[in-house]
């Protein structure tokens, strides 16, 4: 396609467990991968859970920049509210704070999740 | 009146237990009545239970895949069910309901990229 790429943050809010829904978004984040979208990701709320080693698809979180999704933020509050230590993140997601957050939603064309 | 939007949806809502899943049908109607465009919904997660048609008509309550598959003969709207989805949830069994089709999730992010507006129905 000649036009330029719609940009693309898929906001993953949920935990890990409970539902399929955090999976299944995934899928949605690699299949926008391969159709070079260059998606990003947001992890805020429970979802930050996502980023924590032992939980059931951590491999497939580790391997998220092998699949050419590069760009993943985490809520830093959110992370804090759970007491989570960025640094025992699966992957080096960058930290947000609330008003970086509400800017990074707003110069989205394309939003999914929730 | 102005250049019709062409909407895409992404169902995720199970049919039988969110009124999200409800919402979508009714949202599809209302754009379409309004002179919009929808060109494809598209059927992730729990949504696609909304492509099985039922063996047995039960009184007094609505029929989600038949009233998607009438919507879909009335206006030309593409239903596409993702593969690995209806997979998970044996949906690959049985023939699918009049209309619906079973595609992947690539044309999930085509029809985001082509239309104006991308809506999601979840909860």
């Amino acid at each position: 396609m000649a036009e330029e790429r719609k940009s693309l943050l898929i906001l993953c809010r949920r935990a890990p467990g409970g539902s399929a829904q955090p999976r299944e978004l995934l899928d949605i984040a690699l299949s926008a991968a391969a159709f070079d979208c260059a998606p990003q990701l947001l992890f805020a709320d429970d979802g930050v859970c996502q980023l924590l080693p032992g939980q059931p698809f951590a491999g497939l979180i580790e391997a998220l920049p092998v699949y050419g999704i590069e760009r993943i933020f985490v809520d830093a509050q959110a992370l804090a509210r759970r007491g989570i230590d960025p640094a025992r993140l699966l992957l080096p997601a960058t930290p947000l704070a609330a008003e970086q957050i509400a800017d990074l939603l707003e110069a989205q064309q394309l939003l999914l999740g929730g | 009146m102005s250049q019709p939007l062409r909407i895409a949806l992404l169902v995720e809502a199970s049919p039988h237990s969110r009124q999200a899943a409800a919402s979508a049908l009714r949202f599809a109607r209302a754009a379409l009545a309004a002179g919009q465009r929808v060109p494809r919904v598209f059927f992730f997660g729990d949504g696609v239970l909304a492509a099985r048609p039922r063996a047995t008509r039960i009184a007094d309550e609505p029929d989600p895949a038949a009233q998607w598959s009438a919507l879909a003969a009335e206006s030309g709207v593409e239903l596409v069910v993702c593969v690995a989805a209806a997979q998970r949830r044996g949906l690959d069994a049985a023939p699918l309901a009049e209309g619906f089709r079973i595609g992947g999730l690539g044309q999930l992010i085509e029809a985001a990229l082509d239309a104006d507006r991308l809506l999601t129905f979840a909860d």
